[in-house]
């Protein structure tokens, strides 16, 4: 019953300042977009173009946070002559001409490009073998060119995207083969079926990738940006909070209340979570609301995000709430704060950057090509502090990559537990759960202290 | 048992000795006025006695359990000087949410919340946002959510501060009702005439101790103490008087005359008229609260100041005090 009073008391507060009106007004225009936007669905022939070989649409776009994937295959070509893979025709078998659910045969042709067609090529971020110009390479087999046709229609298959009945090679002229594929339409098919977008009937000319895709990449920008400045109005609508509490003449008013001060500060802290909270839900939910009617995808894996927007939030708002006691200023909050996000971000990219070093050392010593060992960054004094830092800080790098994985994970296949077949990442969730929280309760636990033993 | 008492209550901030030393006790059913200049330690004795300051020394009993206690300060009502309420909320809204955090149930507040508005004079102004109220406003606001629980003790700093002629004696009014109905109430006032009107006792500290306390008629009191004025060129018999018993001395061009308790002023005047003098003045002399209060500050204030006492004299003393206490009860 308190907490509910503390709650509504900082809802009032919330509602009093124009900075949520206007977060709360800027959200509604984001649903209004999303609403605008449809989909026309594509013919069959333009979906299934997006198979074509392992550097088709369909491959980079769902292997696009596998990246060890992406290198593996294109290592794999790197030795062999560039095979082009073309969608000649496309036979309906079963079902309605066009349709996700029907059944499809398609006739491919795949022709082996000269050593020059390379040249241009990366792989997977890795250089191509240095002698790759001086000497020819050899051709690719057929077993070779199967695979790698078949390649996209497996990942496919794998996430039950479409059912990869078969592939033949019905025909060999020289360079130049035929291929025969037969593809089952599945309930999941309709996400990657190619579309185009239209915002209030105009359609988007140009942009035609698979719908789960688009959708990814919409909602995760969309979601990104609010993410970013709902967390930002946050910080400036909650630092106020603690504050205006410990103005003279309004915390004793408090105080004499029959609650623990401990309690009174971190119900006051579960009140600013649960306006950012409500806030996250509204502009989240409505997203969600309105791309399920107008596409039939319901992301409800994206309504996580609610949870860990607020969790991210928590960790900033634990920081807030500790200077907000000690200072007892508006304004040294909201800096104090920014400035811990800003580290905490730092720390994160440095991180990265220094595993991803590390990995690409390590990666070089095992081909025989890396520095000897006192020479490595990833092992110096700098890696090691980044790890320190990153593991004693709050992860909200993490929660960024965590949200990330649900939207694609819930627009691609719809199902969350096919995020480890969708997305690679070296984040050990628990520990940064358990790292952020204790990282919240210890400013928490500071705060509630000094509160406790201060004289107002 | 005292529904507040402290004693040899000591209150430190950093070099400043707010509270040296206070101990003084408050009875149900009582008005309790502090009294003090700015800094005196009025407001620092209320915050100890519910809590918002610690680190103090001494006993500090409220309601007979240990003062500041979550439980205690739930039968507590309190209205501080210079309050500020969150401008955001209407009045209603504000008595509500206070209402919420004392644990009073919804139906109660919804019942409480309009009638204890209309008993401060604001009911027309509740759903309006505090940042509309005038000072009045707010300090009316400030009673009512001080008074709404129905407190066994009400502490009040400065309760009728920028509140106009009218609106103080509606105040008064309803500090008396509460009396009526048992409540305790201790007033800290810098309106020395307000306090002489409702309030039983008070206590005057100065620099963090208590130098005069007791009931406001006993304090003020010159009770047979009367001046005498006879017309002009007459003299009061003062050797006869004497000779009677009672103790008469010039004043300026009139006699003082103080009478012990088995003695009435009717008895001079008789004597005086049997002498064929004419009374032109008579008047029983009187202090206000303001004057008493006044007279004790200029008189501690020439004072020379004892040396301060040490941390461990202080403890002695406090201990000291327990052990009369405890003879006592013994």
């Amino acid at each position: 019953m308190k907490y509910f009073a503390i709650l509504k008391d900082s809802l009032r507060e919330a509602l009093d300042s124009t900075v949520l009106l206007v977060l709360w007004g800027l959200s509604t225009l984001v649903i209004v977009f999303v609403a605008l936007l449809s989909f026309s669905p594509q013919p069959a022939e333009e979906t299934m173009g997006q198979f074509m070989g392992p550097d088709s649409r369909f491959f980079y776009a769902i292997n696009s946070h596998k990246p060890e994937v992406m290198m593996a295959e294109g290592s794999k070509q790197a030795v062999h002559r560039p095979v082009r893979f073309n969608l000649e025709k496309v036979t309906l078998l079963r079902g309605d001409a066009n349709s996700p659910e029907s059944d499809y045969e398609l006739t491919i042709t795949a022709k082996i490009e000269e050593n020059a067609a390379r040249k241009k090529m990366m792989h997977g971020g890795m250089p191509e073998p240095p002698d790759a110009e001086k000497k020819k390479l050899p051709l690719p087999t057929d077993e070779q060119i199967i695979k790698w046709a078949r390649s996209p229609f497996d990942s496919a298959d794998e996430l039950g995207l479409l059912k990869f009945e078969k592939i033949e090679l019905t025909a060999s002229v020289g360079g130049s083969k035929t291929l025969r594929v037969v593809v089952l339409g599945t309930s999941r098919t309709h996400r990657i079926w190619a579309s185009h977008p239209n915002i209030a009937g105009y359609p988007l000319e140009g942009i035609s990738v698979p719908l789960g895709f688009q959708l990814y990449n919409l909602t995760s920008t969309v979601l990104a940006i609010g993410a970013w400045v709902a967390v930002l109005a946050g910080v400036v609508i909650t630092s106020f909070f603690i504050p205006n509490m410990l103005r003279k003449g309004t915390i004793d008013l408090l105080l004499v209340k029959p609650i623990e001060r401990w309690m009174l500060l971190v119900y006051k802290y579960i009140g600013g979570l649960s306006f950012i909270f409500l806030s996250t839900a509204y502009a989240i939910g409505g997203i969600w609301l309105v791309l399920g009617i107008r596409t039939g995808l319901w992301a409800n894996g994206a309504l996580v995000m609610i949870l860990t927007i607020t969790f991210f939030f928590a960790i900033l708002y634990a920081v807030s709430t500790l200077v907000g006691v000690v200072t007892r200023s508006t304004v040294t909050a909201i800096m104090v704060t920014i400035g811990a996000w800003f580290c905490f971000f730092v720390i994160g990219q440095f991180y990265t950057v220094m595993t991803t070093i590390d990995r690409g050392e390590k990666m070089m010593a095992e081909v025989g090509m890396g520095k000897p060992e006192e020479q490595r960054w990833g092992d110096g004094y700098i890696a090691k502090s980044a790890r320190v830092l990153h593991f004693v800080t709050p992860r909200t790098g993490d929660l960024n990559t965590l949200n990330d994985m649900l939207v694609f994970t819930d627009f691609m296949t719809g199902d969350l537990r096919d995020m480890p077949k969708l997305y690679s990442t070296d984040v050990n969730f628990l520990e940064s759960l358990i790292v952020s929280t204790l990282w919240i309760a210890l400013c928490l636990g500071l705060a509630s202290l000094w509160f406790t033993y201060k004289d107002y | 048992m005292p529904v507040l008492e402290t004693r040899a209550l000591r209150k430190q901030y950093g070099e400043i000795e707010a509270l040296a030393g206070v101990s003084l006790k408050v009875d149900e059913g009582e008005i309790y006025g502090l009294l003090g200049q700015n800094g005196a330690g009025k407001t620092t004795l209320i915050k100890i006695m519910l809590g918002i300051t610690g680190g103090w020394e001494g006993d500090a009993m409220l309601l007979g359990e240990t003062a500041g206690t979550s439980h205690v300060r739930s039968r507590v009502g309190y209205l501080p000087e210079d309050h500020q309420f969150p401008d955001y909320h209407t009045g209603y809204s504000l008595l509500d949410f206070y209402g919420e955090l004392l644990g009073l149930a919804s139906s109660s507040r919804s019942e409480l919340i309009p009638k204890m508005l209309e008993q401060v004079g604001i009911a027309d102004r509740m759903d309006y946002k505090i940042r509309t109220y005038s000072k009045g406003m707010k300090q009316r606001l400030g009673i009512a959510q001080a008074l709404m629980h129905r407190p066994d003790v009400i502490f009040l700093d400065e309760p009728t501060d920028g509140v106009d002629p009218v609106g103080r004696r509606d105040i008064r009014e309803l500090l008396l009702d509460l009396k009526k109905r048992g409540s305790t109430i201790f007033i800290n006032s810098h309106l020395l005439g307000e306090v002489e009107l409702i309030c039983d006792r008070v206590a005057i500290l100065m620099k963090g101790k208590i130098i005069r306390e007791g009931e406001i008629k006993t304090l003020t009191r010159q009770e047979g103490q009367f001046l005498i004025g006879l017309a002009p060129g007459k003299h009061l018999p003062v050797t006869d008087l004497a000779s009677m018993g009672y103790d008469v001395s010039p004043v300026e061009d009139r006699w003082e005359v103080r009478l012990r308790d088995d003695q009435n002023i009717d008895a001079v005047v008789d004597f005086v008229r049997s002498r064929g003098l004419n009374l032109r003045h008579l008047v029983e002399k009187r202090q206000t609260l303001e004057e008493l209060f006044l007279e004790t500050h200029d008189g501690n204030e020439n004072k020379p100041e004892k040396p301060r006492e040490s941390k461990r004299e202080q403890s002695e003393n406090v201990k000291v005090l327990k052990a009369t206490d405890e003879d006592r009860a013994s």
